[in-house]
């Protein structure tokens, strides 16, 4: 999948979470949760003068620039460490970041996000270490952050956020995801009412897809029946086994492969089964089913996808369910219109569940880079240790009380104001919490619970449920990068375009394993593929 | 000998024209600083480059960053699409003010005249990014160009998918913001051509056609090579933000040229050494053109840049 | 002077007539795109969806998209930045386009040629994003109006019209304020530049026009949000309604639908200042080229 893909999905992951995980710490604590009394008391302020830190932070392009964020000047009152924010919209974060690096201002910390304007520093975190831009913060916790590496120091967290040098590059948040399985996920989402018109049940493979498409397009009238999934994710290419998307635009080193389940390691490009999505693919293009626009449709054009299903001229596409209300809105003018999750496609019925790749960890989310230009990391740490204490994690994640929040039976519930904001309540909540709590633990669930009705709940879980989740977080050595970029250059060219020829044209796509497939082999893809491998396997020897 | 000779005559000069020099000192200070400064920077082409080391603490590669592009696929079919776009818009863009500017040229009506340039000078004032919402928004199949190819040629989709449609675009859209814009140069070069020597022409029973050949073209000739070779400097650069904002994969085939190339490997892939190596050939190719087209204009006409 | 069109040959009334057709055409064609944009943009959103083909006229009429527009406090502060920074970047652009280009077009310097290809090469060879971006953050220059107003502030391009302008200018104009006892700075400020009053009120419109559309300089270099350009805004009004919807978890009624209309009201609000003022500087521009000329 691709990276952007997937950084979007970390913030929404990040909103839902922070929603989710700011619920009341009193509550039964999760595996990863146990604060110890005795060292979650932490005396304010943390310093005698105000002490100012640059930070250099992507925003999601709907929330408030952090510098009028209402949590980090409380933060600043109560503890006298303020942060200066450089706020970056996360469509531009990747750009600036890189020109940050190139120009050699390091702020004192910056934010490492893997999603919404994902950032790869070559070689990784380890490298930045090295190259001394990265501070290793490992032998500072135990002293200056003893709360948070109380909760950090267990083996399935630290194998995520320890390098091979054994090196802790960050800051990391804490998170929680309940059932071992992630909340949500990149779905299908369906226009019900007209399957209810039109007599015919959920689809659940491609073939009934298929079915379903040409009913939306004779006796509904769609003319774009199945729109290109937003992001540019593989949802439907994952029933044919391929993984991660090869032609995606913005994937690069390990987004584009993908380990099978003997944990071998493939590029989709020369797989049968990318040539078998091709085929099918451009055989519903020509027959008027698939997004017949999809070669120029932005990656992430949600209001022009609503609109276009909001008019009746779409039946389906591929999306996080949680902007549905972005179709509804659309929608006004049809009549009974129900947008519904559909769950991810099987080949035939008796296929095995699609895999879905995620490239964060596990139990933590992205993390903030504290860099060696940091004169007194030592204080930073102590600021974000107050952040793991009750009052800390509270204000982090649910903001201010009586405004925000009430505590309702010990336990914190949003205010209407959040509830009810016309700006969306997760949008909304943005600019109240501070987007990062080192511990977000079970706040996540909670919040969630309080932002997201049942219903959606429900809904979410039949996306969930339909596909087998992987996640992965392998990285690249400086040189295997280096190796992995130059061979993958005119790769990428290359498939992206072959795709989009393919996909308009049956007898390309019926050729791809004899020419394309060929090219992409005469290329040097095996070489690419024999250091992912060495990568991959160094990271699952990790434990 | 010659050096003293040399010597006296920089003497002179600076004796004689210092307070030139003055004046000029601050322009020389601004390209220095802003431009030959970031030249420097071009090293890294030679390199490894990691964004952390810096350009002097990199590893020196030598060439090996060149030798990836000339033997890339896409190598010849960059060079193609570059130089096809580019002579396109070079014909185009150098013949269609001129012509504007002397249709105008033979306009009495002084209203007429001042309502047509400025109307056809207007687009020019639109920026690169509404430009191309335009462009997206009239060849859409529900816009008004798509529209017409939908229904003449059953084109269904956006034009700019259909690779042949692309160069059209491109020079169509170039002409319509910029003609207007460059006659008004051609307008200033006409309207400061002597009337007398029409005058002169009448006298001796020249038609408006000889007048034209041999008064008014002449006329306005430096100004035509001068343009002329500015233009093949920008040759090699084609306009690329503008194809970043309408091209698709789809396309690439006619599409993708150098810097769009450039663009993807650099600011896309973060590949700098990569991109700044494509970018310096490109540099270098079009540095060549100006050159030769200079060279050209000085050996058949009065007129040359430099 | 000129001949009446009553009295011209056959041919030459063909043509007068003909070449008005066409100029005509032109000029419908040059403008068309804008009349679209208008009339869409106070259409209804409904009906502009459902719509194909040329607008010449509203369907429906709705003003929505212009008062979604209008709340945003960013587009009046964009506005205010903009005339600022292109104000001061024209003016420092001018002066140095103005001294570069009348130095350049003396005959007699023994190093102009080699600074005119200085300047030249310029053109044609530069560094590229990262060196200057490395340059600009090293002046200190990053998210200060600075990195905006001097880096792009003059143009080569520009420069050689003025110096091809400032080389038509009679030699014998300077000769004789030379015997007069007027040293070199007098003959500039004191004739040359009010003689070439037109060629600079030229270039500097056109220093204006490229300053007012730019956005790529604000977008790298500015991040406070009170410093923002007006395109810059816009770049970012387009992208909030893309991504609004990334975080809001079932809001935002009909946005979508709007959002096709706030395009074209977008593209109006950001070129209306221009067309307003044109017809204003035009006047100055095109007589000041004719005066320039005769006097020339």
């Amino acid at each position: 999948m691709n990276k952007r893909f997937w950084s979007v999905l970390v913030v929404l992951a990040l909103a839902l979470a922070v929603l989710a995980s700011c619920a009341a710490p009193t509550n039964t604590p999760g595996p990863t949760a146990t604060p110890t009394p005795d060292i979650s008391k932490v005396s304010l302020p943390l310093a005698d003068t105000v002490q100012t830190f640059k930070a250099f932070l992507a925003i999601n392009e709907s929330a408030q620039d952090y510098k009028d964020n209402v949590v980090w000047k409380k933060v600043a009152e109560l503890t006298n460490v303020q942060l200066d924010f450089t706020s970056v919209l996360s469509s531009n974060y990747t750009t600036e970041f890189n020109l940050m690096l190139a120009a050699k201002t390091y702020p004192d910390l910056f934010a490492y996000p893997s999603g919404s304007g994902s950032v790869n520093y070559t070689g990784g975190l380890e490298q930045a270490v090295d190259d001394g831009v990265a501070l290793d913060v490992k032998p500072l916790l135990a002293t200056d952050a003893p709360l948070y590496w109380s909760l950090l120091n267990k083996p399935e967290i630290l194998r995520d956020i320890q390098t091979d040098k054994g090196y802790i590059p960050g800051v990391y948040q804490v998170t929680e995801l309940t059932n071992d399985k992630p909340a949500f996920v990149w779905g299908m989402m369906i226009r019900k009412d007209w399957l209810d018109t039109d007599g015919l049940t959920m689809p659940t493979t491609i073939d009934e897809w298929h079915t379903v498409l040409t009913a939306f397009k004779d006796k509904n009238g769609a003319t774009f029946p199945l729109l290109k999934h937003l992001g540019d994710n593989p949802i439907f290419m994952q029933a044919y086994g391929i993984v991660a998307n090869p032609a995606n635009q913005f994937g690069s080193g390990v987004g584009l492969f993908y380990p099978d389940t003997s944990g071998k390691i493939h590029y989709g490009g020369v797989e049968q089964g990318y040539a078998d999505y091709l085929k099918t693919l451009s055989a519903w293009y020509a027959e008027g089913l698939y997004d017949r626009d999809f070669d120029t449709r932005g990656i992430y054009d949600l209001p022009g996808e609503a609109a276009l299903v909001g008019t009746g001229k779409a039946g389906a596409t591929g999306g996080y369910l949680a902007w549905k209300g972005m179709f509804y809105g659309a929608a006004s003018t049809q009549t009974g219109f129900a947008w519904v999750a559909a769950p991810a496609p099987k080949l035939t019925a008796t296929s095995d569940l699609p895999s879905e790749q995620v490239t964060f960890p596990k139990y933590v989310s992205d993390p903030w880079v504290i860099t060696k230009a940091c004169k007194n990391p030592d204080l930073l740490l102590k600021l974000f240790n107050w952040m793991c204490t009750d009052q800390g994690q509270l204000l982090m994640n649910w903001g201010v009380e009586g405004d925000s929040y009430t505590m309702v039976n010990g336990k914190p519930q949003f205010t209407d104001k959040i509830l009810k904001s016309d700006k969306g309540a997760s949008a909304y909540l943005e600019i109240y919490n501070g987007n990062f709590a080192p511990l977000k633990l079970e706040h996540g669930p909670v919040q969630s619970a309080q932002l997201i009705d049942a219903a959606t709940t429900t809904e979410q879980n039949v996306q969930v449920d339909s596909v087998n989740t992987v996640y992965l977080t392998w990285q690249l050595t400086a040189d295997e990068s280096t190796q992995v970029n130059a061979i993958m250059s005119d790769i990428q060219t290359y498939i992206q375009e072959q795709y989009v020829l393919a996909v308009k044209s049956p007898t390309v796509a019926a050729g791809w394993m004899a020419t394309q497939a060929a090219q992409i082999k005469s290329m040097g893809i095996d070489n690419a593929i024999t250091i992912m491998q060495t990568a991959y396997d160094r990271y699952m020897a990790k434990k | 000998m010659q050096g003293t000779k040399r010597e006296g005559k920089i003497r002179v000069d600076w004796r004689r024209n210092r307070t030139y020099y003055f004046l000029l000192l601050p322009v020389l200070l601004y390209y220095v600083v802003f431009l030959y400064i970031p030249m420097g920077g071009l090293a890294m082409a030679f390199e490894h480059f990691s964004p952390a080391k810096g350009v002097f603490g990199s590893a020196f590669v030598g060439f090996a960053n060149f030798v990836t592009f000339f033997k890339s696929y896409y190598f010849w079919r960059l060079i193609r699409n570059t130089l096809i776009l580019s002579a396109l818009g070079l014909m185009f863009g150098v013949l269609s003010p001129v012509g504007l500017a002397l249709l105008l040229n033979e306009v009495k009506g002084r209203l007429f005249k001042k309502t047509i340039q400025t109307a056809t000078y207007i687009p020019y004032f639109i920026s690169l990014v509404v430009v191309a919402s335009l462009i997206k928004i009239f060849v859409a199949p529900e816009g008004p160009v798509g529209n017409l190819f939908s229904s003449l040629f059953g084109l269904d989709n956006s034009l700019l998918t259909y690779a042949n449609g692309f160069r059209p675009i491109m020079v169509v859209s170039d002409m319509w913001q910029m003609t207007g814009y460059i006659a008004v140069i051609y307008l200033a070069a006409l309207s400061g051509i002597d009337h007398e020597q029409y005058e002169a022409a009448r006298i001796d029973g020249a038609g408006h056609w000889k007048q034209l050949l041999h008064i008014t073209i002449p006329g306005i000739a430096p100004t035509i090579i001068v343009l002329f070779i500015l233009r093949t400097g920008q040759l090699l650069n084609v306009g690329y933000e503008k194809i970043i904002l309408l091209y698709s994969p789809g396309i690439y085939e006619t599409a993708d040229v150098i810097s769009t190339f450039v663009y993807r490997k650099g600011l896309l892939e973060f590949n700098y050494s990569y991109a700044a190596a494509v970018g310096l050939f490109n540099a270098v190719a079009g540095l060549a053109m100006v050159l030769l087209s200079n060279w050209l204009a000085k050996r058949y006409t009065d007129t040359r840049l430099f | 002077m000129d001949t009446p069109f009553r009295k011209e040959s056959l041919p030459r009334k063909t043509f007068i007539v003909f070449n008005a057709l066409l100029l005509s055409v032109l000029g419908v064609i040059a403008l068309i795109p804008f009349v679209h944009v208008l009339m869409a943009s106070i259409s209804d959103p409904f009906k502009l969806a459902a719509n194909t083909g040329l607008i010449l006229w509203p369907k429906g009429f709705s003003l929505v998209g212009y008062q979604k527009v209008f709340e945003s406090v960013e587009i009046w502060r964009g506005y205010l930045n903009t005339i600022l920074y292109t104000a001061g970047s024209v003016a420092l652009g001018s002066v140095l386009t103005i001294f570069g280009a009348y130095v350049l077009s003396r005959r007699n310097l023994y190093w102009g040629n080699k600074a005119m290809f200085f300047i030249t090469f310029t053109m044609i060879f530069n560094g590229g994003l990262i060196p200057t971006y490395i340059l600009i953050s090293r002046l200190g220059w990053i998210d200060t109006p600075l990195a905006v107003i001097i880096p792009n502030c003059m143009s080569a391009f520009n420069l050689i019209i003025m110096r091809t302008y400032f080389q038509t200018i009679p030699e014998s104009l300077e000769e004789s304020a030379n015997l007069d006892g007027a040293n070199k700075l007098q003959i500039l400020f004191r004739i040359m530049i009010p003689l070439a009053k037109s060629s600079i009120a030229v270039v500097a419109l056109f220093y204006v026009i490229a300053q007012w559309n730019s956005y790529f300089q604000a977008m790298i270099y500015l991040r406070s949000a009170n410093l923002f350009t007006l395109q810059l805004v816009i770049q970012q009004i387009l992208l909030k309604n893309q991504a609004t919807t990334a975080s809001a978890s079932g809001s935002s009624a009909y946005v979508s639908v709007v959002a096709e209309l706030i395009k074209y009201c977008v593209i109006m609000v950001s070129i209306i200042p221009m067309l307003v003022a044109y017809p204003f500087i035009q006047r100055y521009f095109v007589s000041g080229i004719m005066v320039g000329a005769v006097k020339g």
